[in-house]
């Protein structure tokens, strides 16, 4: 990587943010840059910026009119069609977001909780009596795949085949388009043939039921805006809360003290969920696309720039968190970007909450004494979503619970 | 005190419902959240200044008595 200094654009890189050195180095990369450049440019993939600065990033995350989500914002595209409703502009944006809203509701989350730690329970009890689980590929992307799948009505033992798609589209794009060309055809196509079932044999209270029905501004959504709501509902749920829970548990696994802390006082994990969200992030970045000619924060923008907001970066930002590398589970407050903030606030986030709480949880309970045993393999691309592909760990084997729930 | 969570700046986060979950109340098609009842018993003052030093949208402003409006 080198860096150069030009007189008219200030600093500029050629960073590239899918590459393996960004994957091993990110958060050096993040401080090495982010107090001299809080808006960075890259000339790789054809030039785009990188907001590193927490101010930077809040700003631009709070300004939709200038700051817009065209699909044409993706460095490099990711899907043909916009994603709904990610890819669209307040204030029509709004209007697709209400159609699934009552659904992902705080409330609606904490209804959902006990299913999911039964869940957990079940995925736990198919390894705990052997010692030794890939705990990624066993509890972590397993369970919230199985959630987002029973949401929409599909049949969730299918998993692992939604799950191998949706990990080919955003972490095989930057390097294998063909193979992420793949997955998206394959999603499309699964989508396609779940819609056609409804309109045949009638709709259910699922979330592709309620999306077929649903009308915005006095039209029903077109195939293509199902398929990128029902697309978008997927890349949400199956990726990025496995993440953030392998993230956790490798550093639970470093930090003894911590791991002790939050098993004798399960009161702490919800300050924990925000602490993790903030240092463990898995969604490192979401694209912009400028919609006029600006200055800001010190840099010179031109209508169809693309951005990078680095919530990563924002979040180990030491102008607004003190000792920002360090886990501190009374840390407060803690406005982290976790989640993004503005009109496109992450839809599952409260139960990306949840879920993460519920399985860390049920790993503490039954395997306290878990430490990582093998090879972390992380996901080569780290640009969108910093992610454990597989996390072996050993631990003392326990007995099987069945259900939580009675009968 | 008085609480009012500005609808212009709240995104539903819901992170006031976590501390102070007396004071708020979210709006399931709205997106967003409201303040229960703008005046805050005193033994919620506390975890209603958490509340709002812990909005990452800054959406939410206390009034304490003798502020002006």
């Amino acid at each position: 990587m080198t860096t150069t200094d030009s007189h008219t654009e200030g600093a500029s890189t050629d960073l590239d943010h899918h590459s393996e050195y960004f994957r091993e180095n990110n958060y050096a990369i993040y401080s090495e840059f982010r107090e001299r450049c809080p808006v960075l440019h890259s000339t790789a993939w054809d030039g785009f910026w990188l907001f590193l600065g927490y101010d930077a990033i809040v700003d631009a995350a709070q300004d939709a009119e200038l700051f817009g989500s065209g699909v044409e914002k993706a460095v490099p595209p990711l899907s043909p069609d916009p994603l709904i409703p990610i890819d669209i502009d307040p204030p029509l944006h709004g209007a697709y977001r209400r159609v699934v809203l009552p659904h992902f509701s705080p409330g609606a989350a904490q209804r959902w909780r006990l299913r999911i730690r039964q869940l957990a329970t079940e995925l736990v009890d198919d390894f705990i009596e052997s010692g030794r689980a890939d705990i990624v590929q066993q509890l972590t992307t397993p369970l919230p795949a199985r959630w987002i799948l029973q949401m929409l009505g599909l049949d969730d033992s299918r998993w692992s085949e939604w799950v191998h798609w949706i990990h080919s589209t955003i972490h095989d794009r930057a390097h294998d388009p063909e193979r992420a060309g793949n997955g998206v055809t394959n999603i499309y196509g699964s989508i396609m043939a779940a819609m056609e079932d409804r309109r045949a044999n009638g709709f259910g209270d699922d979330l592709i039921s309620i999306i077929l029905q649903a009308e915005v501004e006095g039209a029903p959504l077109t195939d293509e805006q199902v398929i990128g709501y029902v697309f978008l509902l997927m890349l949400g749920g199956m990726d990025t809360t496995s993440g953030l829970t392998g993230n956790a548990l490798i550093r639970l696994d470093e930090d003894p003290a911590l791991r002790q802390q939050l098993i004798d006082d399960p009161e702490l994990l919800g300050a924990a969920t925000e602490e993790f969200l903030r240092h463990d992030t898995p969604t490192q970045g979401l694209y912009r696309i400028v919609k006029r000619d600006c200055e800001f924060h010190g840099q010179q923008l031109r209508a169809g720039d693309r951005v990078t907001l680095m919530f990563a970066s924002g979040n180990r930002d030491p102008k607004v968190f003190d000792q920002p590398e360090e886990i501190n589970l009374t840390r407060s407050p803690n406005r982290h970007l976790a989640f993004s903030l503005g009109p496109h606030r992450c839809l599952g986030s409260n139960f990306a909450r949840v879920m993460f709480q519920e399985m860390i949880a049920e790993v503490l309970e039954r395997m306290p004494d878990f430490a990582i045993d093998g090879e972390v393999v992380r996901f080569e691309d780290a640009g969108d979503v910093y992610a454990v592909r597989h996390l072996p760990i050993r631990f003392t084997p326990g007995p099987r619970r069945g259900s939580r729930l009675g009968s | 005190m008085r609480v009012y969570v500005d609808p212009e700046r709240c995104r539903g986060h819901a992170r006031c419902l976590t501390f102070a979950p007396n004071a708020f109340e979210y709006l399931d098609l709205e997106d967003r959240v409201v303040a229960s009842d703008g005046e805050i018993a005193p033994e919620d003052e506390d975890s209603v200044r958490r509340a709002e030093q812990e909005c990452p949208e800054r959406a939410i402003r206390i009034y304490d008595q003798g502020d002006v409006r």
